[in-house]
């Protein structure tokens, strides 16, 4: 009932493994962005608030590798997924060569243990597995890995996608906007929005603004809409939805778009595709609109590093109203019991 | 009946405290005794002691991220699910998780 056939559990534990070492990896991608913002202060701190961002980004990668590592080995990944996560980093692999190497890493780890866990061998074997197997085969063996075979096509191909990201033709952008922003939408916090988030994570950490922002934008958007459209319309809510469209208010504004799940999860055909809108159409406006923030902040905190706040209000306020209005077009009165 | 649970998702900041609060109201409601420990952004609150275990019949463990100590609950039936399974249907977990109590020790 709770087993899961194997090949289908295979990917559900890869996409737990990689979501913990993302989980792990974000407050140092916080404090990255929040120091490297601090360092711009003229003054007698912007040396070491500098030296504070740059060890942080530095860590990003390492970090994330080996928690996916850890999740997938536990303790004895760590020591290898530090070396082997800054070995991969240095090495040009970026945010994609992390997920990579951590799950080789892990796996690699997890393999010696169940083949040296079959031969009973005592103490002294232990002592020397844990001595000299762990430690030393596996940075060799993956390290090696990492550094003859995959460093180059992933170095090169991370190389690709931030020429190409950068580079993005106006239309190509806005449809990648939409399409990120209408994944962040569908399920609120849910695996589909994690890709898109993970995605502009992966462009944030390579100093792709341009793509990560619209993200964040799209974040706010559900809650707030959903806000919004209890407030104009009173009538086509129960008593349970306008108290969480309270909550939602506050839950957009710290920028959390689990807060339009009560609504999607009592009504979800009308509730989904109206914020799906309003998420896809505030990426697209902060797209087109060239609005971009160098924080990972959504709503209201995403102002610290905004190029632009009067544009980046109006790509919030604009979809916000659209959804509720679309929402409320889609919805009937509601009868109380 | 007393059921223990622990809720983590990726970011830590809503799934977690929304599946752990879900899980509450629905076990009010069912008026079965659970204990709801959070591994959020900010580590673990609520934490689930040795001897909440020894009481507990089963454990509910969310899967979209590691979970911390997972080794407590080895020996409790553990029923394994994601925030967002909770958050949509907790009160179908909650009796899949009655079910299963019933299977290991009939």
């Amino acid at each position: 009932m709770n087993k899961e056939n194997s090949f289908k559990g295979f990917f559900g534990d890869i996409k737990k493994h990689l979501m913990s070492g993302v989980s792990y990896m974000l407050p140092l991608i916080i404090t990255y962005a929040l120091f490297m913002i601090l360092s711009q202060i003229p003054g007698a701190t912007q040396d070491a608030f500098s030296k504070i961002s740059e060890y942080a980004q530095m860590l990003i990668v390492p970090v994330l590798t080996t928690f996916i590592a850890y999740s997938i080995a536990g303790k004895p990944a760590i020591a290898t997924g530090l070396v082997v996560g800054l070995l991969s980093d240095q090495m040009g692999m970026g945010f994609i060569g992390g997920l990579i190497v951590g799950l080789l890493a892990g796996y690699f780890v997890k393999l010696e243990m169940i083949v040296l866990q079959k031969k009973e061998g005592g103490q002294l074997a232990n002592f020397l597995v844990s001595l000299f197997v762990i430690p030393i085969l596996t940075p060799l063996v993956v390290g090696l890995f990492v550094y003859f075979v995959i460093a180059n096509p992933v170095s090169s191909f991370m190389i690709m996608l931030s020429g190409w990201l950068d580079n993005l033709s106006t239309t190509n952008a806005v449809v990648l906007s939409i399409v990120l922003g209408a994944m962040m939408g569908f399920d609120m916090g849910g695996p589909v929005n994690k890709i898109a988030f993970t995605f502009a994570l992966a462009a944030f950490t390579e100093g792709a603004f341009n793509v990560s922002t619209p993200v964040w934008v799209s974040i706010a958007i559900p809650p707030l809409g959903m806000a919004l459209a209890t407030m104009l319309a009173p009538n086509k809510y129960s008593e349970e939805e306008k108290a969480a469209g309270k909550n939602a208010l506050i839950m957009g504004l710290i920028g959390l778009t689990e807060g339009a799940i009560p609504f999607a999860a009592v009504d979800p055909f009308r509730v989904i595709p109206s914020i799906m809108v309003g998420s896809a159409l505030g990426a697209a406006m902060t797209t087109l609109l060239g609005v971009t923030t160098t924080v990972m902040f959504p709503s209201l905190l995403g102002m610290l590093g905004v190029n632009n706040i009067l544009l980046y209000l109006i790509c919030h306020i604009v979809p916000v109203i659209i959804t509720a209005l679309l929402v409320n077009a889609l919805k009937k009165k509601v009868v109380e019991k | 009946m007393k059921l223990v649970a622990v809720t983590s998702c990726p970011v830590g900041m809503a799934h977690t405290f929304m599946a752990s609060a879900a899980l509450k109201e629905a076990a009010r409601k069912l008026g079965i005794d659970i204990k709801v420990e959070t591994q959020g952004m900010a580590g673990i609150s609520n934490r689930i002691t040795q001897s909440d275990i020894q009481q507990a019949d089963a454990a509910i463990l969310t899967n979209d991220v590691i979970i911390e100590e997972q080794e407590r609950f080895e020996g409790l039936p553990v029923y394994t699910t994601s925030t967002s399974k909770i958050i949509k249907n907790v009160n179908e977990i909650i009796q899949e998780t009655i079910a299963l109590i019933k299977k290991e020790k009939p």
